[in-house]
């Protein structure tokens, strides 16, 4: 009887088993239910990979102080805290499994994290759950996340970009990522995440750089969920979904494309109207614009790990005597106080990002510098927005600066100077513009630490700020007493530097560019209709041509087979 | 018509005619000569005109230079005032991997700090050349997970590579391009050794054997 009890108890048992397991990998209740905390051959699979890859920058504590902290911004993410930016769950909520493997598997664009392609489904996931173990929240059965839900994109059209636009600016998106989007708002400069680490204010006329991805569905995403331990609030209480897919969609209108598009090259166009810097931006109309990636000067003592700038523009013009060039670039202010110069020394321990004091909300130095030391010392930084407490930013020791580089003497090989600042056989010219002042200034550069004045007046420019971009002209004529000679039709070496006062670059402490090149198309571009007429016409008689000389010579031969009168007998073949 | 290749078959024909040549010579020419004519001497007007028409629109391409990419080292170099053989030398920790794996295991530390520290911007987080300023960079980080690279270069090889960087790369490595940093302005001998150590080891990779001429 025992037995026979025992054998139907371990049937039914092995039944309730069968209907788990039935139910347990497909049934979303079920997942929705307890914590999803994996198993301990996952956790630890994936503590293996963490220590492996991860451990560098999230440390081993998971609390976001690794090896490479102090030269990073956007700073790791601190794992013990639970807060985690991309997710699809409501503000301040875990992010589900799901979210973590996503923002694994695909990284965040410019910043330090990078995409993991190269792990199986099966890694990725195990990394997941291992970094759950980090924070308790995740064990916590009532924090279980509740995905929200999240439809694809409705159309968009002119109506709802026009409303988004009233919206952007009704519900104070403006404050912090400026009235045309290009993270210049009146706030922008004193943000701070909840560590009390600088934050910037996404630009939204560069998607490509958006941390949770350029389409409008992470857009509306992001707007719906916020980004948790950044002052990006949730939308979703505050509006309902077709408004958000309204400012989605403006903000979507702000870019022609959700890549960059970078350029390698410039291409200057001939202007029939003589170069005048005093029109701006309008004579460049015709010109096209190329794109251009700027990186940190990570290569010579002084480095910069992360400049704001990430790109610049360049357009060119010239006409008989002179060539223009139009730079522009995205800044959240103008710094047009203090100084800057190509020379200026750069202490080594500027180089770290030096760690904030916990919990004093005021970080100390490094990425931005004192002054946000003092603006995040402001009351308005923890609420993004409230109205700016002063107007008038505090004086920047270090103004905003730009350089176009050339070679001084045209390259007669493919010998170039090395592209910063030059060295000692090949020397160039930098046509320097502190923005701070009215007129670039040049300077020949031997390498970095041998940068010397040179200005022959030949140089002249032009530089307004509006709205976040920074527009600046440079004028010199095509042969000039420094610096090699533009000449239509060829191409000449060109590279740029930009510096941001407010993030302390000056000297060597900057972005730049590595070295790209400009070309001037010709006045006149030869139409290629002329030479396809001729060459055909060309063609057309010599083969003409060939056939009447076969036609005659068989003419002449059929004659004189038929005994027809040669006109010359002597003549005849012999 | 390309004019050279008819008159190069006339010429022929018309030696052949003053040579006085037999039947079978006539046969032959007759063949290749054809051949030529309509392989490379024969171009209609309309595909003729196309190809100027091609030949007038290639996009416009920025002067390449063809670099050399694993140039040839200098027999010597010069780190911290102190000479290290490239050819016959050897990093003088690898011995220490079966001598003493715990100290190696301190200088493969070592050398992990020093990568995320320096190198991890531009050669990436896994070593496979992909870090976040490789779009902005061209030639390009080198790929060190690759799985041969490394593997077919001497220790020492990389050595030189990492402590002079761009600008010492010979004309042939175009070292006005490269932005490999000189390390030895950031980095003692030790960690450049120890920073080889860790590229070997994440990689699973072993260095080239230095070869010995006995």
């Amino acid at each position: 009887m025992i037995s026979r009890a025992m054998s139907l108890a371990s049937v039914a048992f092995l039944f309730a088993l069968m209907g788990a397991w039935s139910m347990g990998p497909t049934s979303p209740q079920l997942q929705a239910q307890g914590p999803d905390l994996g198993t301990d051959a996952q956790r630890e699979s994936g503590k293996t990979l963490y220590l492996k890859y991860c451990v560098q920058c999230h440390g081993e504590k998971g609390d976001g102080e690794g090896y490479a902290t102090q030269h990073l911004f956007v700073r790791p993410r601190d794992f013990t805290t639970g807060k985690f930016k991309v997710r699809t769950t409501p503000s301040g909520a875990l992010p589900t499994h799901q979210d973590l493997v996503n923002i694994i598997r695909r990284g965040m664009p410019y910043t330090s994290m990078p995409a993991w392609p190269g792990l199986s489904d099966q890694e990725v996931s195990d990394l997941a759950y291992f970094t759950k173990t980090f924070s308790p929240d995740f064990a916590v059965a009532e924090n279980v996340p509740k995905p929200l839900e999240l439809p694809s994109a409705p159309a968009s059209t002119n109506e709802t970009i026009e409303l988004g636009k009233k919206l952007y600016e009704e519900n104070g998106c403006l404050k912090c990522h400026g009235a045309l989007g290009r993270g210049d708002g009146p706030s922008a400069s004193t943000l701070i995440d909840d560590l009390g680490h600088p934050i910037r204010a996404a630009n939204l006329t560069q998607p490509w750089t958006f941390r949770g991805g350029p389409t409008r569905e992470d857009i509306f995403r992001t707007m719906t969920t916020g980004l948790n331990g950044t002052p990006m609030p949730s939308f979703a209480d505050a509006l309902p979904p077709e408004q958000r897919w309204a400012i989605t969609d403006f903000i979507a209108s702000l870019s022609a494309s959700i890549e960059p598009g970078y350029s390698r090259l410039v291409v200057a166009r001939y202007s029939l109207d003589p170069i005048d810097p005093a029109k701006g931006g309008a004579s460049f109309e015709s010109a096209p614009v190329a794109r251009l990636p700027i990186v940190g000067q990570i290569m010579e003592p002084g480095r910069q790990f992360h400049p704001p700038t990430t790109s610049v523009t360049v357009q060119a013009i010239y006409d008989a005597e002179s060539i223009a060039f139009l730079v522009k670039w995205h800044d959240m202010g103008a710094d047009r106080t203090g100084k800057n110069d190509p020379t200026l020394p750069v202490p080594p321990e500027e180089e770290v990002v030096t760690r904030a004091a916990a919990g004093s909300g005021a970080p100390s130095g490094g990425v931005f510098g004192d002054q946000e030391v003092q603006a995040g010392a402001q009351p308005s930084a923890a609420d993004p927005f409230a109205e700016p407490a002063a107007t008038t930013a505090p004086p920047s020791e270090f103004s905003d600066a730009v350089a176009i580089q050339i070679p001084t003497a045209t390259p007669t090989s493919a010998r170039k100077p090395y592209f910063i600042f030059g060295d000692g056989q090949n020397s160039v010219d930098l046509w320097f513009f502190d923005l701070a002042r009215p007129e670039p200034f040049q300077f020949t550069g031997r390498g970095s630490a041998s940068i010397e004045p040179n200005d022959t007046g030949d140089v002249t420019g032009v530089a307004s700020y509006d709205q976040g971009e920074w527009s600046v002209i440079f004028k010199r004529p095509l042969r000039a007493s420094a610096g090699a000679p533009f000449v239509p039709g060829e191409f000449l070496p060109l590279a740029l530097s930009v510096w941001d006062g407010f993030s302390r670059e000056r000297g060597n402490r900057r972005g730049l560019t590595s070295w790209y090149s400009i070309y001037l198309e010709p006045q006149v571009v030869p139409s290629a209709i002329g030479p396809m007429v001729r060459t055909a016409l060309i063609i057309l008689v010599i083969e003409l041509a060939v056939i009447g000389w076969v036609r005659w010579r068989n003419k002449q031969n059929a004659r004189e087979e038929l005994g027809a009168k040669p006109s010359h007998p002597a003549a005849t073949r012999a | 018509v390309n004019i050279l290749v008819v008159l190069a078959v006339l010429v022929v024909f018309a030696l052949l005619r003053f040579r006085r040549a037999n039947l079978f010579a006539w046969a032959v020419a007759w063949w290749v000569g054809c051949y030529v004519f309509f392989r490379f001497g024969f171009t209609a007007p309309i595909p003729s005109s196309a190809n100027v028409y091609v030949q007038m629109n290639v996009p416009l391409e920025p002067p390449f230079f063809p670099r050399t990419i694993h140039p040839a080292s200098p027999p010597e170099i010069t780190v911290h005032d102190k000479k290290i053989p490239i050819e016959t030398g050897d990093s003088p920790f690898r011995g220490l991997e079966t001598s003493n794996p715990q100290e190696f295991r301190k200088h493969l530390d070592n050398g992990r700090r020093v990568y995320y520290q320096n190198c991890v911007f531009c050669h990436g987080d896994n070593l496979g050349g992909n870090g976040m300023y490789v779009h902005g960079l061209d030639p390009i980080p080198t790929n060190f997970a690759d799985g041969d690279t490394i593997a077919n270069l001497q220790e020492t090889f990389l050595f030189w590579r990492a402590s002079k960087g761009g600008p010492g790369l010979p004309e042939e490595g175009g070292p006005w391009d490269s932005a490999m940093p000189a390390w030895e302005k950031f980095l003692t001998e030790d960690e450049l050794w120890d920073v080889l150590l860790f590229l070997y080891d994440f990689t699973g990779e072993r260095p080239r054997a230095v070869e010995t001429h006995q």
